[in-house]
């Protein structure tokens, strides 16, 4: 039995939509997580979660079957989250370095007393969110770098070059809050 | 090397894409350059970071939503298909009124047509469609379920017992996957993630036989301590006697018995 993702959604494009259930269980947990790390708004997140899938019902006719689902996918949710931050005029910490100087004592104190996991959770949350992006896509989703390339729609040098940025971002946010 | 070349194969090093040749040239590498194993070091400890994060859970009304939104496309989608019927009623209509012979004929393929279009409106009302596609979605879902229950990596396994529990499927089918999972699966997180998630159907009989059957099977001591938990939870009369029963017989270990120990007086029972 067939139950690859990429013939699921060739079965949604032929109006065999209730099969976009089965997709919707597969990605659903993760691509909410995909918000949430962007928004810190479970809400929002929700709401972002079901809109992807919303547009991938009413845009179901421009997927082409020999296209990675999951690319496609999170083309969709990209361009999602970028309309509703737009949509909401969201903008989530963009100078990384006022962000931490501004950093309150009281959370100092509150990220001692926590994991690590939670200083690279606040590390993230304070880089620009193209930068995010490119982390979340590596680290949390385990895209690799073709695949990355296809959804932001660059070149795959271009690509490298960017997570190279980004990752330097990360490692010197983190540096700076754990040293707080 | 670049940096951002040497990142993606840190990258891909540490995801487990690398040939064992090319592991071993990785590592070689990292081992003769300071400045490469500083940097694959940093590179690491954020990757084992964002690993030990666990994926938040959203609520129901993300899934009521969506199966809503699903609902409503597919009648949306039967309704389209009603217009198309009314379309050829009313084209052949119109051809009717500019024929001047063979008109009797016409009619009677419009009253066939129409006749036929009445049929398909009135068999395919709204509550058929939404019955059978939740029946469709169902059995795609325990589709679903089955395969993810069956795949080879334990974690994906982990995963699919996890999402069993706010799976949509009937509690009968979720209850009996379960059950499987915790009596049979070779691996012990799978079989741990199995019996507390039972616990969520305490009040289903089956459920207590099934943990009673897995606390006298189960070898490993962090299971089995879980298990009785989860015993606990469902019943702790028969918890009790449990315990009793295994810390009396003369096949129980000393770390057994301590453990049992430990628990009736953590619990206070």
């Amino acid at each position: 039995m067939n139950l690859s993702d990429e013939f699921m959604m060739q079965k949604v494009k032929e109006g065999e939509v209730e099969r976009l259930a089965l997709l919707f269980e597969r990605y659903h947990l993760e691509l909410y997580n995909f918000f949430l790390k962007f928004s810190r708004d479970k809400d929002l997140s929700s709401d972002l979660t079901q809109n992807v899938f919303y547009r991938i019902l009413k845009y179901k006719n421009s997927y082409k079957s020999h296209k990675k689902f999951r690319t496609w996918m999170y083309m969709i949710a990209r361009n999602t989250r970028i309309d509703a931050f737009k949509k909401n005029k969201i903008s989530y910490h963009s100078e990384d370095i006022e962000s931490i100087k501004n950093f309150k004592v009281d959370d100092v104190s509150e990220i001692e007393e926590r994991e690590s996991s939670d200083v690279i959770k606040k590390a993230l949350s304070l880089m620009n969110h193209e930068k995010r992006e490119l982390i979340i896509m590596s680290f949390y989703l385990e895209m690799s770098t073709s695949e990355i390339a296809k959804v932001l729609e660059i070149s795959e040098n271009n690509t490298r070059v960017r997570f190279h940025r980004a990752l330097t971002d990360l490692k010197s946010i983190y540096n700076k809050i754990s040293k707080l | 090397m670049n940096n951002d070349i040497f990142e993606q194969l840190v990258l891909e090093y540490l995801k487990g894409e690398l040939s064992s040749e090319e592991v071993n040239n990785f590592e070689i590498l990292i081992a003769n350059n300071d400045s490469k194993q500083q940097h694959f070091n940093e590179i690491k400890t954020i990757w084992e970071l964002t690993k030990s994060e666990q994926l938040e859970t959203p609520d129901d009304s993300l899934r009521e939503g969506f199966y809503n939104m699903l609902s409503m496309h597919t009648l949306e989608e039967k309704s389209k298909k009603k217009t198309i019927f009314q379309s050829i009623d009313a084209f052949l209509s119109k051809i009717v009124q500019y024929k001047y012979t063979g008109q009797m004929a016409m009619l009677m393929v419009v009253a066939i047509v129409s006749g036929y279009i009445g049929f398909q409106l009135s068999s395919n009302t709204l509550n058929q469609d939404e019955i059978v596609l939740n029946q469709r979605v169902e059995k795609l879902n325990q589709e679903v379920a089955s395969l993810q229950l069956k795949s080879a990596s334990a974690s994906d396994r982990i995963q699919a017992v996890n999402n069993l529990k706010t799976s949509t499927l009937k509690e009968e089918n979720i209850i009996k996957s379960l059950i499987s999972k915790l009596l049979y699966d070779d691996n012990m997180h799978v079989r741990m993630a199995a019996g507390k998630s039972l616990t969520l159907f305490k009040n289903n009989p089956q459920v207590k036989s099934a943990i009673l059957k897995a606390v006298r099977l189960e070898k490993e001591l962090l299971v089995k301590a879980t298990l009785i938990d989860a015993l606990i939870e469902i019943d702790r009369e028969a918890a009790l006697k449990e315990i009793y029963r295994i810390y009396d017989s003369e096949n129980t270990s000393p770390e057994m018995k301590a453990l049992y120990k430990d628990i009736v007086e953590t619990k206070n029972i």
